[in-house]
């Protein structure tokens, strides 16, 4: 039989994979990348420190420490909060990207409110107030971009990333008001600080971690269990299809926003009363773009997203110790490693749904075998790409019925055929037969 | 034998774990028009992607003309001569035909000259019998002639093998007929034509042989002329088929929904619908017949509460709905369900699960279930003060119940694919992962949970199976038998012919009268549908018009309360 060139590389979308097959894939992933940064780094360090050095630094500067444990879970709990401000939005389609303003200016309100009354009234009753400004300072500034959004269809991922700047000079202003030094910082205030669990990192960080709790169940049963997350998420899908299930489009765009901008300014008051007692105009520690990536690798699950948020602030904090060990004066490498790790860490999931075969030998299409190997750089998954070789020709008895949307997810089964029975079928044939028969 | 023009041997395409296409061997003979037929889902799309160069089979060979080739791009298709024209057209709206027919793959010939191209489209239209101005715009064409430009299109780049996908979708049974004759045409030139169809009557005036696909398998071919429209069914569902749909005689009641004088805008603007006026009686089901886009969507959602009516009344046994409210508009009674085009659009949320389609008509519905304290004569004033404000706060806090009833919503989904024998894996499965006629089901099954009495559905067989569309056709026809008034839009004019009772024809928003089925022909609605023939100006002479296609005559009889 002629030969005919084949194209080198062949991309199918592969049946969903249990659980466990995924976690293996993303823990292999991350472990690869962690081994090749190691390389890296202690192959170029200015101060050398050996392989297994930079194991020791990573989890040294996530959990060496009470403290840095401490640390480690209180950025934790900040970042989850504004992820999950953030999801809020995302779920409705709105891509809120003004999670730094809203938490600036969350930051600024409670300064206001301690700067201005601390010493003056009683602690509890300015911490009460401190709460409520922030929050409805948050709020307010989602609201705005939400109004316009609603009435006028603006872009809202352009207006809410013009309202971080606005917050961050409106910032910058109160500081130079309040210090007219020229210094821009402002030194810690005294008063009207929020009560802490005893002392130490603990104290302050339980009542952050604690709040953090309290949102995130709150969010999940928000969007799971309740009407206003129904309308959230059917306002997200189509405009369309909410108006037509007699839900106030307009209504539901401004109160989704007023909420995410709420948990963003709650994050504020957590920062300002508790964290730090001052304000800067960094203060919100670029969380308002970290936690949309939160939120997209959790896959908009509030409790996948802490898990994530966990993981990325292990990242940042360990790498911080891997830098000051091996000597480095700036964090530029470290920045490129972490970004080597992300790299990984999502790049894997395209191999979670897709399976790439590679054509390496020159075949007709009919006699030859076919080889499909999983092109995964971190090589994660060995298990996985066994199971997987004999995959076309396994398939044989399921009858199917398969338009152009299978490309975009796949159906579950055709018309009459229960796809229970489809499945069952394809498992057995999928360990009777290892090897295509070959004619 | 002859050399094929086009062979496939063994194709197959697996998406995931279903076959899209199965061991797939057929071919195509020089100068032949084949049809291939088969329910929708059953993959013929997809193995005609796999020879336009759009997928890549993942088994088999091709052959053109006798030589092993393969196709990883649309450029290699164009290469071996082959050409699609895809459902959806693929033009570029502000160009003129002529411009849009040069677009693409760069084929030699010197400088680009509009005079020169504009000759070239109109001699290559000249010699096949098309209609077609070349400087003519895009957006200014009809559905037709955006597809008269597609098929010189691929003519133009030289292809010899024409892949036309349901090319008959969008036309009137008149300009059907003219394609037909330009596909007769192209025959006579020596191009090989695969056309694909769900009409069996087109596959038989048009085809010489057809191949029949079955849920991605490869059933047999056949010869048009040693077969029929009973067999070929057979073929393509593997069961026979009763093909005969039923039009109970039902009572028939005062009119339910009346429609006067109506005008709405659509997105752009421009009127939609123009001094409509008909009206609906309980026990019938009145069909919409139009080519796409003549308003159909806009009374839809004119009458639904999801468009502005701009002039005329809506009137609901008697009661004014318009300015209502969607949801108003759906507590009386008139229920919605429109399948658009990618069947998903309105009325469904893809993403979400089939419980969760369930609740959004009623999701606001749910309440704690707070019992009022009752009340006893012996209760002293301050006592049954407080009684009565407790009863209005635990009123109060009923309203305003936060959480959504996914327990009923599941009890409804069970019903809904009991009834209507969805296939799903489970109720909690994303309704876009189910196949079409699932979704439609779905969609269907939720609107008919509350028992309308007014049902207004377009297209809910659109692109279904046909067990699917005959099960469809039953649920409205039981319906029509409870005394549910029933607007039905189609495209396909012998369903209508045979379900409806009535039928309506809209051209360009404006009515172009209202028909008896039993005494209309396909012929007279598509000249109806075109424009062409108005009975709605000729106050009811005409044969086999309705005594009711001018409503505004006829005030004494009709009802209002």
């Amino acid at each position: 039989m002629e030969r005919v060139k084949q194209p080198l590389i062949h991309i199918t979308k592969r049946d969903p994979m249990p659980l466990w097959k995924g976690l293996c894939i993303r823990f292999g992933a991350v472990l690869i990348a962690l081994v090749i940064s190691a390389i890296f780094i202690s192959a170029s360090a200015p101060r050398q420190r050996g392989f297994f050095a930079f194991f020791g630094s990573l989890f040294s500067g996530a959990f060496g420490t009470e403290r840095r444990f401490w640390l480690l879970l209180q950025n934790t709990a900040l970042l989850l909060c504004v992820a999950l401000a953030l999801v809020v939005a995302f779920k409705m389609k709105f891509w809120n990207l003004g999670g730094n303003g809203q938490v600036l200016i969350g930051c600024l309100a409670c300064a206001m409110c301690m700067y201005y009354l601390g010493g003056e009234w009683s602690d509890p009753l300015v911490c009460l107030l401190m709460f409520v400004a922030s929050v409805a300072a948050g709020a307010v500034w989602a609201v705005i971009p939400a109004v316009f959004k609603a009435f006028f269809n603006t872009n809202e991922s352009l207006f809410t990333l013009m309202m971080n700047y606005i917050a961050m000079y409106l910032v910058a202003y109160f500081i130079a008001v309040w210090y007219p030094n020229g210094t821009g910082a402002m030194p810690p205030l005294g008063d009207a600080n929020l009560p802490t669990f005893g002392s130490g990192q603990a104290g302050r960080t339980l009542p952050i971690v604690l709040a953090a709790v309290i949102v995130t169940a709150f969010v999940f049963c928000y969007l799971r269990f309740s009407k206003h997350g129904f309308e959230v998420s059917l306002v997200g899908e189509s405009r369309n299809t909410a108006r037509y299930a007699g839900i106030n489009v307009k209504k539901v765009i401004i109160r989704t926003l007023a909420l995410s901008g709420a948990t963003c300014g709650l994050v504020g008051f957590l920062l300002v009363g508790s964290v730090n007692h001052m304000v800067s105009t960094s203060m919100d520690g670029n969380m308002g773009f970290t936690g949309i990536m939160v939120a997209w690798m959790g896959k908009f699950d509030p409790l996948i997203m802490a898990g994530v948020a966990l993981f990325i602030n292990f990242l940042t904090r360990g790498m911080a110790q891997v830098n000051t060990d091996f000597g480095y004066t700036n964090s530029a490498l470290s920045d490129i490693v972490v970004g080597l790790i992300y790299f990984f860490f999502i790049g894997c999931e395209f191999f979670i749904v897709y399976k790439v075969h590679f054509n390496f030998r020159k075949t007709t299409a009919r006699s030859a075998p076919e080889f499909s190997t999983d092109d995964r750089p971190q090589g994660a998954g060995e298990q996985h790409i066994h199971e997987e070789e004999s995959s076309p020709p396994v398939r044989e008895q399921i009858a199917a019925a398969v338009t152009q949307d299978v490309l975009q997810d796949g159906p579950i089964g055709p018309d009459g055929s229960a796809p229970s029975e489809m499945a069952q079928q394809a498992v057995s044939t999928r360990k009777r037969k290892g090897k295509k028969e070959e004619n | 034998m002859a050399e094929h023009a086009l062979e496939l041997r063994h194709i197959s395409k697996y998406f995931g774990s279903v076959a899209a296409n199965k061991d797939i061997s057929f071919s195509l003979n020089r100068g032949e028009i084949l049809a291939l037929l088969g329910e929708n889902g059953s993959g013929k799309t997809t193995l005609m992607n796999m020879i336009s160069g759009i997928y890549y089979p993942d088994e088999g060979q091709i052959f053109v003309n006798g030589e092993e080739v393969k196709i990883s791009s649309p450029q290699d298709a164009f290469r071996h001569k082959i050409g699609m024209v895809h459902q959806h057209f693929k033009l570029v709206d502000i160009f003129t035909a002529a411009q849009n027919v040069v677009l693409g793959p760069y084929t030699g010939g010197g400088r680009y000259g509009v005079h020169r191209i504009n000759a070239q489209v109109a001699q290559i239209a000249q010699k096949y019998g098309f209609e077609i101005d070349p400087k003519k715009k895009i957006y200014d064409m009809s559905v037709s002639e955006k597809q008269t430009v597609e098929i010189v299109k691929v003519l133009y780049r030289g292809a010899d093998i024409l892949i036309l996908d349901e090319p008959t979708a969008v036309l009137t049974p008149q300009e059907t007929e003219k394609l037909f004759a330009v596909m007769r045409a192209m025959k006579e030139d020596g191009k090989s034509i695969i056309i694909i169809t769900h009409k069996l009557n087109e596959v038989m005036s048009i085809s010489d042989r057809v191949a029949v696909l079955r849920k991605g398998e490869y059933i047999g071919c056949v010869n048009t002329a040693d077969t029929n429209e009973q067999a070929l069914t057979e073929m393509m569902v593997g069961q026979k088929v009763e093909l005969n749909i039923e039009r109970p005689v039902t009572q028939i009641d005062r009119p339910l929904l009346e429609i006067r004088d109506l005008c709405v805008k659509n997105d752009m603007g421009s009127p939609a619908i123009e001094n409509l006026s008909f009206f609906i009686r309980g026990g019938e089901i009145l069909g919409v017949a139009g080519i796409a886009g003549c308003g159909q969507r806009e009374l839809c959602e004119a009458i639904a509460g999801l468009r502005k009516v701009e002039g005329g009344g809506i009137y609901h046994e008697g009661e004014s709905i318009v300015g209502l409210s969607p949801k108003a508009i759906y507590d009386k009674g008139i229920s919605m369900s429109f399948i658009p085009e990618d069947r998903l659009g309105m009325g469904l949320a893809p993403s979400m699960s089939v419980t969760e389609n369930m609740m959004l008509r009623n999701y606001q519905e749910r309440r704690f279930g707070i019992k009022p304290i009752h009340a006893s004569e012996t209760d002293k004033p301050f006592a049954a003060r407080c009684k009565r404000l407790l009863n209005r706060m635990g009123a109060f806090v009923d309203r305003h119940d936060p959480f959504v009833d996914r327990k009923r919503a599941r009890a409804e989904a069970e019903r809904v694919i009991e009834e209507l024998d969805v296939v799903t894996p489970s109720t909690e499965t994303p309704v876009r992962r189910l196949s079409g006629g699932n979704v439609q089901k779905v969609l269907l099954g939720r609107e008919l949970l509350t028992e309308p009495n007014v049902l207004i559905t377009a297209y809910p067989v659109r692109g279904l199976d046909i067990n699917s569309s005959y099960l469809i056709y039953n649920i409205l026809n039981r319906q029509k038998e409870k005394g549910t008034g029933v607007l039905f839009i189609g495209e396909d004019l012998d369903v209508m012919l045979a379900l409806c009772d009535k039928i309506m024809v809209l051209c360009h928003g404006r009515m172009m009268g209202v028909v008896h089925a039993e005494k209309t022909t396909k012929e007279q609605l598509g000249l109806m549908m075109a424009g062409a023939l108005d009975l709605a100006e000729e106050k009811g002479k005409t044969m086999g018009v309705a005594k009711d296609s001018r409503i505004d005559e006829r005030e004494d009889e009709t009802w209002s309360a």
